[in-house]
């Protein structure tokens, strides 16, 4: 995206009010951002969006589910995808002058790029034919706007330099569940289309399930002491919280992956027909993959705090 | 920093992409026009050969409904040198409000007049 939106967390509205106070308003005329550098934010988001929108641009799964699902799954989808790109940018902006409106703008101006990265990519490889009807076409681009959306704000954040004076804002802990439910989306969502959940979710019999429940846990667990490890990030411990321990945000972490493979599996249509001990083994085999993205966009939030207080010092 | 001329115009742009896709999801989802509805329609029969010695009928296959079909299988039948022959042939997907088109083949030039149905399909 062309602009970084503010760090959020706890207490970041009176650090953005400051901000603004701080700032004369003689100079708001004056120091608009550089041509040069609006064309690069938005190249190097566009390539951050197809860095991670790629795999899927080329699943043919997700070509026919952007024909078959009904729209206002597709909304839900699209809708979700967005509230989660505006809490990726909130969380882990390093600029720190964004209103809430701007913040707005900013991920609208990041999702609307996406649809025209996902909409020439599909172009291109010849699935974006009129004779497929507008349904198809506006299916299609809807559904491949979601990953290209979360390259694009990675880009935003990752791979974006710090500005010169920034400061890491501490992540919350629900700030932490919010990025824990993007990476869940996003690993999940590679997945979710194909016949392999289904294979999965159908044969796994109870001692499986367990030992995938265990699995998941101890993989969040093994996440969420990693950051805490002194030398790890500036995840907000301080609260005293449930959350703020890590056996708690494990759970809670798990709990959210569990949430984003069954609001998945919903959307894509793949609970219809099953009985309540296959749909169980779809959500937790699905979960598998929901919590390690979970707990991979954990502890990268980790390394970009990092990389923050570096940028700061 | 305030937002450049470019910003502005990309971020025009992408409000009415977003507003587009959007607004057209919603509609489409509010406005829903039920099942599937398959069409078929035989286009030109009389001109399309095959180049083994057969005969090809072109034809269109159109889902005029609100929901997509999976596996319809389309059957054309005609009475070639006295004797009756069908041929079949199953489309994968098909979305609502999009067609395909298709050749069903037949060992000669039809008699008469082709009749194309629809024997089935699945909800996807």
């Amino acid at each position: 995206m062309a602009r970084q939106p503010s760090a959020g967390g706890q207490g970041s509205e009176s650090k953005r009010g400051a901000a603004r106070q701080d700032r004369p308003a003689s100079q708001d005329g004056g120091d608009a951002h550089p041509i040069s550098e609006t064309i690069r934010d938005h190249v190097r988001a566009a390539v951050g969006g197809l860095l991670v929108g790629l795999p899927l641009l080329w699943t043919m799964e997700m070509w026919e589910h952007g024909s078959t699902l009904p729209p206002l799954k597709m909304l839900v989808l699209f809708g979700l995808a967005f509230v989660i790109v505006v809490g990726f940018n909130a969380l882990s902006g390093f600029r720190r002058e964004r209103t809430w409106l701007e913040l707005l703008l900013d991920a609208v101006q990041g999702l609307g790029l996406s649809v025209a990265v996902a909409a020439s990519m599909l172009f291109i490889l010849g699935r974006l034919e009129p004779e497929l009807g507008l349904q198809t076409l506006v299916g299609r681009v809807a559904l491949l706007t979601i990953p290209v959306a979360f390259g694009t704000a990675l880009a935003a954040t990752v791979l974006s330099e710090p500005e010169e004076g920034s400061e890491a804002d501490p992540v919350g802990p629900i700030g932490r569940l919010f990025v824990a439910a993007g990476g869940a989306l996003y690993f999940a969502l590679n997945v979710a289309p194909t016949d392999e959940v289904r294979v999965l979710g159908s044969e796994a019999d109870t001692p499986l399930l367990v030992a995938a429940v265990a699995g998941s846990l101890a993989i969040s667990l093994a996440i969420a002491y990693l950051v805490d490890t002194p030398s790890g990030s500036t995840g907000d411990r301080s609260g005293g919280g449930p959350l703020t321990h890590p056996a708690g945000e494990t759970v809670a972490a798990y709990a959210v992956a569990l949430l984003v493979a069954a609001i998945l599996l919903v959307s894509f249509g793949l609970n219809d027909g099953l009985g309540l001990r296959a749909l169980v083994g779809h959500v937790v085999m699905l979960g598998t993959l929901a919590s390690f993205g979970s707990a991979a966009a954990r502890l990268m939030l980790g390394g970009g705090s990092d990389q923050q207080e570096k940028a700061g010092s | 920093m305030k937002r450049n001329w470019l910003e502005w115009l990309i971020l025009l742009a992408s409000t009415g992409l977003v507003i587009g896709v959007v607004g057209y999801l919603l509609v489409s989802g509010l406005t829903s026009r039920g099942p599937a509805a398959i069409r078929t329609e035989v286009i030109n029969a009389g001109a399309a050969d095959s180049p083994d010695g057969g005969w090809l009928v072109p034809l269109i296959v159109r889902n005029q409904g609100g929901t997509a079909a999976g596996a319809i299988v389309v059957e054309a039948t005609a009475m070639v040198d006295g004797t009756e022959e069908a041929s079949q042939l199953t489309v994968d997907l098909l979305a609502a409000d999009s067609e395909v088109e298709l050749a069903l083949g037949f060992s000669g030039p039809p008699d008469g007049d082709v009749e194309v149905r629809v024997v089935g399909y699945e909800t996807p």
